[in-house]
């Protein structure tokens, strides 16, 4: 029994997943507002979340045999969050942990499409983080590691790769972007979903199950997210020296 | 009761087990300041990575050096603001977990709350006393009655003490941060070497003011270049301290003398400041008060003023629910 948690973007997702079914899952956007001093993140709905996806499951904790975990990238904020409950939830027992990272984990939701699949997040910064992978016959190939680009640069590495397949791109990059990717790719097949795929612990949890089956295992004490962007006052410091 | 403390509100992950609100049987703070010294001063997103890199390792070690587990516990205290959310968010949601997980209760503390008791981690203080809270975040003055019964007198209308230190050392080139070097510097320098302006307040007023003082040792330094203020930097560093120290002690005698309090507590990073220490001692002696600051370690940030402070709401019974948010903008 895997506890999937996926924190990279708005909407925050909890899943448990047994022999690679789903038992259930949930999503729940972050409050757009929080309180006084505190912007709306998923700090207010996380454990909220864990706890009545248990419930509903009539689990308690200590049956889950394993975390998996969202590394990113996506929100440094929303990764943190997930990370540092997971921690938590983890702490003091000998439950195994894995982190999965998020763009595989969104593309591998994607079911009756054949062709390529862009799992494209807003990084701010006029950039996306990205990743292409290619599907066909079921099976999910990844063609790029993960990338944070230009949106531009991301819908042309998409249209070399493609040849003539079309391809899908999905996530919260399409809601500033999305019109980009329409006038590129306008002679060719291509499909967005903004958050259409709003849940991505499902998957998070599958890929974790797999992980946990070859023993592969995250120290969890030391497990980082995956930010792939150094801090803005890293950047400012490389171009200046 | 056994109390384990977490705080990571700004560039310090920290954890600490308190015994019966009194006995602290571990205290350990993991330092970022190698990480932020580069850029002269905490970068948010810096110290947020550190703080999810070093809490389980640091609240470990804690509970490890107390030689307690999890199950004795009968609480969970953590910083829930004021600070930089993201740094908050880790700390916060680490306790969440461990508290769901075991089942053991927790509360979210205020920072600012939790540096005035600090002092009764060592000696218990009579009420009512004056507290000045000063460090590289906050310069505040209260008057605390009770436990929970906090009256703000007054605060800095721009930069913190302790930030004024760090932007004075940047300047000057010493490092960071600031407090520790200029401090350390002033011993061998002549405080009336160059008289920079202390900010005066409008009557009645208990609030305080750095940046003016930070702007006339930047205009000091320009003025000379670098090879003429180089020789005697010490002096400077002692000048510029002696006039932190000046704004800092004369609102906390005033509002000590015209609320009839003969009793002042020093808090938060700047409290270790060997200067202000020295010239608290003399003023509250001259004028038949006394004068309470916690060990260095307990000036600054630590898990065991948050451990102190939970106790305390613990053993009142309250408990926050796992909805609760950090809070980067919390006031007392």
């Amino acid at each position: 029994m895997i506890l999937g948690i996926d924190t990279a973007t708005a909407t925050a997702s909890v899943a448990i997943v047994e022999e690679g079914k789903l038992i259930l899952e949930e999503a729940r956007s972050a409050p757009k507002q929080g309180g006084p001093g505190a912007r709306g993140n998923h700090a207010e709905i996380l454990l909220p979340l864990i706890d009545a996806v248990l419930s509903r499951a009539s689990l308690s904790l200590s049956e889950i045999s394993a975390f998996a975990v969202s590394l990113g990238p996506g929100s440094f904020t929303g990764l943190r969050i997930g990370l540092s409950t997971v921690k938590g939830l983890a702490y003091g027992w000998e439950i195994p942990v894995v982190g999965v990272p998020t763009l595989p984990a969104i593309a591998t939701r994607v079911t009756g499409w054949e062709g390529l699949v862009c799992p494209f997040l807003d990084a701010r910064k006029k950039e996306v983080y990205a990743a292409l992978f290619r599907r066909r016959d079921g099976a999910l190939e990844r063609l790029t590691e993960d990338l944070v680009s230009s949106p531009d640069a991301i819908i042309d590495r998409a249209a070399v790769l493609g040849h003539s397949e079309p391809c899908l791109f999905i996530g919260d990059g399409i809601k500033a972007y999305g019109n980009l990717i329409t006038t590129a790719l306008a002679d060719r097949g291509f499909l967005t979903l903004g958050e259409a795929y709003p849940s991505t612990a499902c998957a998070v949890a599958q890929l974790g199950e797999a992980r946990v089956r070859r023993q592969e295992f995250d120290s969890v004490g030391t497990m980082i997210p995956l930010y792939l962007r150094p801090s803005e006052a890293e950047l400012k410091k490389r171009v200046r020296s | 009761m056994l109390v384990l403390g977490v705080e990571t509100s700004c560039d310090d992950t920290a954890a600490a087990v308190l015994l019966d609100g009194r006995t602290v049987l571990a205290n350990l703070v993991s330092s970022q300041d190698g990480v932020h010294g580069p850029y002269g001063g905490v970068v948010p997103e810096l110290a947020s990575r550190q703080h999810v890199r070093h809490i389980l390792p640091i609240l470990d070690g804690a509970l490890k050096k107390a030689a307690v587990t999890l199950n004795d516990l009968d609480g969970i205290a953590v910083t829930r603001g004021p600070g930089l959310v993201g740094s908050l968010l880790v700390g916060l949601s680490v306790v969440k977990g461990i508290s769901f997980r075991w089942k053991i209760p927790y509360v979210g503390i205020n920072h600012l709350e939790a540096h005035l008791l600090a002092i009764f981690l060592e000696r218990e203080v009579v009420f009512p006393y004056v507290a000045l809270l000063a460090s590289g975040g906050h310069t505040l003055l209260y008057l605390v009655s009770a436990f929970g019964d906090y009256l703000y007198l007054g605060g800095t209308r721009d930069d913190a003490a302790g930030e004024a230190y760090d932007k004075v050392a940047k300047m000057m080139g010493l490092g960071y941060p600031g407090g520790k070097v200029i401090d350390q510097l002033a011993h061998t320098g002549n405080p009336r070497a160059v008289s920079f302006p202390r900010s005066r307040m409008k009557k009645g007023s208990f609030d305080f003011s750095f940046s003016g003082l930070k702007t006339a040792v930047w205009h000091y330094l320009k003025a000379r270049g670098e090879n003429r203020w180089e020789a005697h930097k010490s002096d400077i560093a002692a000048s510029f301290q002696e006039a932190v120290v000046d704004m800092l002690v004369a609102p906390t005698m005033r509002a000590a003398r015209e609320l009839g309090v003969s009793r002042i507590v020093l808090a938060g990073g700047v409290a270790a400041n060997s200067r202000l220490r020295e010239r608290m001692l003399e003023q509250t002696q001259e004028e038949g008060m006394e004068v309470y600051f916690p060990s260095p370690a307990l000036c600054t940030d630590n898990g065991a003023m948050i451990a102190l402070t939970g106790h305390r709401w613990l053993e009142r019974g309250r408990r926050d629910d796992f909805g609760l948010n950090a809070d980067a903008d919390l006031t007392l």
